[in-house]
């Protein structure tokens, strides 16, 4: 199945660049993301392990990443490949940056095969359950920042405005720092 | 189809039921298991113990209080779906009705479903449309959840690990006002590839004073059309006026999968949302 999606964040696109080849940062955004070993011999091939976390659902996915083609700074093209004990995933995806007034956009394709019962059962949720990582990614990915590589990187949690209004005052009082 | 072993536990009041699972960080509450034992036995999702609300007293039943209509957690769909007390309401037994199949209506429940938080369920689209709150019980005591704020992501919900959802409770318009509930089935799991719930009220002059509408199976969470709800105030809702206004829904964001395309699913809510429109209008003013 074909999975695509767009999202621009607030970041140079030779930085943004920089940030999405960089193993650290792939480690620290993506949700549910326990594991991201660099090859020894192959600069180009990662192995991963990837823990899909709902409330509802959970799949536990061990595989590997290979950056296929890099085009600096614009086009990036990896295959991803995982199995576990509720399916399998392999596919292709293209990433692509181009510099927009805000930042830096963007944008993935991916052509996905998803076998098992994953595919059987969870077909209709797949495309928001990707939605939602890449929206979690992107959103980590704007706000990572090189001091602290290897904190997890969470996205805020879903707030009210007025939780937003309260934090920011206590902020502002010194009373609460960011956690 | 052999789920992981668990533990289960049968609590007798809502008290012993929030005890355990505030000991138990992997508890899953068990309602009517309609969506929680198939990902069990698919094992799609784990829990070492099952907590089953079955036992536990004043979870079941309808009643109305100040304009709402309260619903116990734990209250069937099929209770839901025949037309008795509440048959004015259509959305209610409308929307209970197109659930699933008759085994799934028996046995599951709206608390369930909601907090479930299917992108595809039913009953999120009534529980907005009709300014729904919900009321859970955790150890501090209770607390309302407005529907606007409960769901908070894909298969998430607002209320806590250590919570019990205990009522569901619907504002319904009852002068010049009507409800409809209108669903693009998936004919094998029964899911909605679309569903519509909206709510209208008319003025004396029959144009439309107040519209809500909710829809469900669309976006990764249920969500109300808020913008198509604002241009519709002031209108006659006549058919021509309500598809020209449906054409485009703005919050919604498709999702994709086997059955619908992003861009079918786009037009569907359209049409659906002119049909439950003008379903709940000829409702609001006969």
């Amino acid at each position: 199945m074909k999975l695509e999606g767009r999202q621009v964040v607030d970041v140079q696109l030779e930085q943004a660049w920089e940030r999405i080849v960089d193993p650290r940062v792939l480690k620290a955004c993506t949700p549910g993301l326990e594991r991201l070993d660099v090859s020894a011999t192959d600069p180009n091939h990662y192995d991963a392990v990837l823990e899909v976390r709902l409330p509802a659902l959970t799949g536990r996915f061990e595989g590997a990443i290979d950056y296929l083609e890099r085009v600096p700074p614009e086009r990036l093209k990896l295959r991803v490949a995982g199995k576990g004990p509720v399916g399998f995933v392999d596919g292709v995806v293209i990433l692509t940056l181009a510099a927009v007034d805000e930042g830096t956009s963007l944008a993935y394709s991916a052509d996905v095969q998803i076998g098992g019962q994953v595919a059987r059962l969870g077909q209709r949720m797949i495309s928001g359950v990707t939605r939602e990582m890449a929206g979690q990614f992107f959103s980590a990915f704007e706000r990572w920042r090189p001091e602290a590589p290897e904190e997890k990187v969470v996205a805020p949690p879903v707030s009210s405005f007025f939780q937003l209004v309260w934090r920011t005052l206590l902020r502002l009082l010194g009373l609460r720092r960011d956690d | 189809m052999i789920p992981d072993q668990f533990e289960y536990f049968a609590p007798r009041s809502l008290k012993e039921a929030i005890e355990l699972l505030g000991k138990r960080a992997d508890a899953k509450l068990l309602g009517g298991g309609m969506s929680l034992i198939p990902a069990l036995k698919h094992r799609l999702a784990a829990a070492s113990a099952l907590i089953d609300l079955g036992r536990v007293p004043d979870l079941e039943g309808m009643s109305e209080k100040r304009g709402a209509i309260a619903i116990g957690g734990r209250t069937t769909h099929r209770a839901l779906a025949v037309p008795g007390e509440f048959k004015d309401v259509h959305v209610l037994h409308e929307t209970a009705g197109a659930i699933g199949d008759v085994q799934v209506r028996n046995r599951g429940t709206i608390g369930g479903s909601l907090v479930h938080a299917d992108p595809a369920a039913d009953w999120p689209a009534a529980f907005l449309a009709l300014d729904g709150e919900a009321i859970a019980v955790g150890p501090k005591g209770e607390r309302v959840i407005p529907a606007a704020q409960f769901f908070t992501g894909m298969l998430a919900s607002a209320v806590r690990h250590d919570e019990v959802l205990t009522e569901v409770r619907l504002k319904v318009e009852r002068k010049r006002a009507g409800t409809a509930y209108v669903k693009l089935r998936q004919p094998a799991s029964g899911f909605a590839i679309v569903g519509v719930a909206a709510q209208v009220t008319l003025d004396r002059s029959g144009r439309i004073e107040r519209a809500s509408v909710g829809v469900t199976g669309v976006n990764s969470t249920a969500f109300r059309a808020a913008a198509l709800e604002k241009s519709l105030v002031g209108t006659t809702p006549d058919v021509a006026t309500l598809r020209s206004l449906c054409k485009r829904i703005e919050e919604a964001e498709p999702m994709e999968d086997m059955h619908a395309s992003a861009e079918y699913r786009a037009h569907l809510v359209g049409v659906f949302a002119m049909r439950a429109l003008a379903t709940a209008s000829g409702r609001a003013a006969a």
